[in-house]
C-alpha cells in the first residue's frame, strides 16, 4: 500500500504542477467597446421649441463672387441660382408656422387651407432643370460668343414655364392662393430685369418669424400639477358645490417671486348658480391658505406671477 | 446628470489561473478541494495496489493450477512449495496439507470422519484470509466514487451562494463581480468529478476481476475438498 501510495501522490504532484503552468490566467476575451451615447432627457416643450428655433440654421448663401473680369456673361449666368434660390424662398415663406401665435397674424394665405409645398417643388426642379443647361464646362472665353442669345430667352422661357404652371396649378386647385406665384413671378422679373444688382439678392434668405427666447419659460406640467394639488388640498368645497355642474369659479392672482400672494387676489366671473358666492369664498380662502407656493420654479418667474386658477368643484372631486 | 454607475468592487487583481482560484476560494470550499485532492491520491493509490495485487494473484493461480494439475503427488507439491508466504490457491492448498498433516496422528486413533471436516473448514478459513486480502479498500474506491461528486457539488453551491452574497454587497449585477465565485465554485465539481470518475471505473473492474478470483478459488477448495475425501474413503 504505502508504494502505491507514494506513486499516486508522486503522479498527482506532477499532473497539478502541469495543470498549474497550462491553465494560467486565461487570455481576455477582446471586447469592441461600444461608444456610450451621451442621452439627455428633453420633455416635449422643450423638444417643440428646439425644433422650432432649429429652422433659423443659416441657409448657404447664393454665391457673392459676381466676377468682376467677366462682365456680361457671369452675371447672366449668377441669375440662374439666384432665380432658384428666390423660388425656394418665396415657396418658403408662405408655410404656415406651427406656432399660434403665427397663425392669429391676419393673412390670408395660411390659414383657410395651407398651400401644399409640392407643387412649388415641382417648380423650383424645373426651373432648375431648365436654369443650368448653358452652364456645364463652358469656359468664359467661349461663352462670351457662344451664350448671349441664350440668357435672352432662357429667362423668358422660365417666366413662361411658371405662367404654365401657375395655371395649371389654378386649375387643379381653385383654393390655392395665387399671391405666392405672384409675389414669385415679381421677383424673377426683378432678378431679370436688374441682373447687375446683386447685392439684393445675396445674404441669407429672411428667417422665420420665431418667438420663443431660447430659454424656456413656461412652467412645466409637473409644476401645474404641484399648483393643482395643492390648491386642491386646501379648497374646502362647499357642501352644495360637490355635485353641481357648469360652476366655474375664476380667480386671478399675482405672485412674487418667492410664491407669496401680491395684492388681493380677485374673482373675475361671475355667475348666478346658487351656490357661487358660497364657491368663490371657499376659493378665494384657498388660494390665500395655501400660500406660500415656493416650489414653483424662480427662473420661471414670469410664467407664473400671473395667473387666472379655474375652480371647478366637479373636477376638484374627480381629482381628489 | 450624476449617475454612479457601481464599478466591481470584487474583481481580485491576482488573476485567474488554477493556483489564484485555490487562492481566493472561500475557507469552506479550501477544504473541499483539499478533502477531494486527497480523495483522488488516495484513490489512485489504492487502484494501483489492486491493479498490482489482481494481476499477481491471477498470475500465482495459474502457475498453481498448472502445477497442481501436472500429475505430481501431492506430497511432493507440498515440499516443494515449502513453508514460505504463499498466495491465494497455494496458501489454500498448504492450509488443507498442515491440517491434514497434523490430522494424521489423531486420526490413526479415532479414524478419518473429522479430518475431512476440519480440512475443509481451513480451507474455507483461508479462502475467506485471501478474499478479504484481494477486497481490502476496495470500498474506499466506492465511497469516493459515489460521494465525490456531491462533496464537489456542496462546494460549488457553498461558493455560488458566496458570490451571490458578494452580488448583494456590492450592487452589481456584473459579471465580472460574479465570474471569480462561479469559477472557484465550479473548480470544486471538476475536482469531484476528477476523483470520482476513475474511482468508479476502477471500482467496477476490481469488483468483477476480484469476484471471479474468488470463483476460482471456491471452484479449488471445493475440488480438492473432492480429492481429500477420495483419499481418506481410499484409505479405509
Amino acid at each position: 500500500m504505502r508504494w502505491s501510495l507514494a506513486t499516486s501522490l508522486i503522479i498527482h504532484a506532477g499532473i497539478l504542477l502541469i495543470a498549474v503552468g497550462v491553465f494560467q490566467s486565461p487570455e481576455e476575451y477582446v471586447v469592441e467597446e461600444l461608444e456610450s451615447v451621451p442621452v439627455d432627457i428633453v420633455t416635449l416643450e422643450e423638444f417643440s421649441k428646439r425644433q422650432e428655433t432649429q429652422k433659423d440654421v443659416p441657409e448657404p448663401e447664393p454665391d457673392k463672387k459676381v466676377a468682376p473680369k467677366l462682365k456680361v456673361v457671369p452675371e447672366i449666368k449668377e441669375i440662374a441660382p439666384k432665380v432658384a434660390e428666390e423660388v425656394k424662398q418665396a415657396a418658403r415663406e408662405p408655410q404656415p408656422e406651427p406656432e399660434p401665435k403665427l397663425a392669429k397674424v391676419p393673412e390670408p394665405v395660411a390659414e383657410p387651407e395651407p398651400p401644399k409645398p409640392e407643387p412649388l417643388e415641382e417648380l423650383i426642379k424645373k426651373t432648375e432643370d431648365v436654369v443650368p443647361e448653358p452652364e456645364p464646362e463652358a469656359k468664359p472665353e467661349e461663352k462670351a460668343k457662344a451664350a448671349v442669345p441664350l440668357p435672352r430667352t432662357k429667362p423668358k422661357q422660365l417666366v413662361r414655364k411658371v405662367a404654365e404652371l401657375k395655371k395649371k396649378e389654378k386649375k387643379k386647385k381653385p383654393a390655392f392662393n395665387p399671391n405666392d406665384v405672384a409675389a414669385l413671378l415679381n421677383k424673377i422679373d426683378e432678378a431679370r430685369a436688374a441682373p447687375s444688382l446683386s447685392s439684393d439678392l445675396d445674404g441669407a434668405p429672411k428667417r422665420g418669424e420665431f418667438t420663443s427666447s431660447g430659454t424656456d419659460d413656461r412652467i412645466s406640467a409637473n409644476e401645474l400639477d404641484w399648483l393643482r394639488q395643492r390648491i386642491g388640498q386646501c379648497w374646502n368645497v362647499p357642501a352644495g358645490a360637490r355635485d353641481a355642474q357648469n360652476l366655474i369659479v375664476k380667480i386671478r392672482i399675482q405672485m412674487d417671486p418667492l410664491g407669496n400672494i401680491m395684492g388681493q387676489p380677485r374673482i373675475i366671473n361671475n355667475s348666478n348658480h346658487p351656490v357661487f358666492d358660497a364657491a368663490s369664498r371657499s376659493a378665494l380662502a384657498a388660494v390665500v391658505g395655501c400660500q406660500p407656493y415656493d416650489k414653483l420654479p424662480a427662473e420661471k418667474y414670469s410664467s407664473w406671477k400671473d395667473m387666472i386658477i379655474n375652480f371647478d368643484p366637479s373636477l376638484m372631486l374627480a381629482i381628489n | 446628470m450624476n449617475v454612479l454607475i457601481a464599478q466591481a468592487t470584487a474583481v481580485p487583481q491576482e488573476g485567474y489561473s488554477l493556483f489564484s482560484l485555490f487562492i481566493q476560494a472561500t475557507f469552506l470550499v479550501q477544504f473541499v478541494m483539499v478533502g477531494l485532492i486527497v480523495a483522488s491520491v488516495v484513490c489512485w493509490g489504492i487502484i494501483f495496489e489492486k491493479m498490482f495485487l489482481v494481476t499477481r494473484t491471477r498470475r500465482a493461480t495459474e502457475r498453481f493450477e498448472k502445477l497442481f494439475w501436472s500429475g505430481q503427488s501431492l506430497e511432493d507439491l507440498y515440499l516443494s512449495l515449502g513453508p514460505k508466504n504463499n498466495q491465494s490457491m497455494a496458501a489454500l492448498f498448504m492450509a488443507a496439507m498442515q491440517e491434514w498433516k497434523r490430522s494424521q496422528e489423531s486420526a490413526m486413533r479415532a479414524g478419518f470422519q473429522g479430518v475431512q471436516k476440519r480440512i475443509e473448514m481451513v480451507m474455507d478459513v483461508q479462502l475467506q484470509r485471501e478474499m478479504n486480502q484481494l477486497e481490502s479498500r476496495l470500498l474506499v474506491l466506492a465511497t469516493v466514487g459515489s460521494t465525490a461528486p456531491f462533496i464537489g457539488l456542496f462546494g460549488t453551491v457553498w461558493g455560488i451562494m458566496n458570490s451571490f452574497r458578494a452580488i448583494s454587497v456590492s450592487k452589481s449585477t456584473n459579471l465580472a463581480v460574479v465570474a471569480p465565485g462561479l469559477a472557484e465554485a465550479l473548480f470544486a465539481t471538476a475536482l469531484g468529478l476528477l476523483a470520482a470518475i476513475p474511482a468508479v471505473i476502477f471500482y467496477n473492474k476490481f469488483a468483477h476481476d476480484i469476484g471471479k478470483l474468488g470463483a476460482r478459488l471456491e471452484n479449488f477448495a471445493d475440488e480438492f475438498g473432492a480429492i481429500i475425501s477420495r483419499q481418506l474413503d481410499e484409505r479405509h
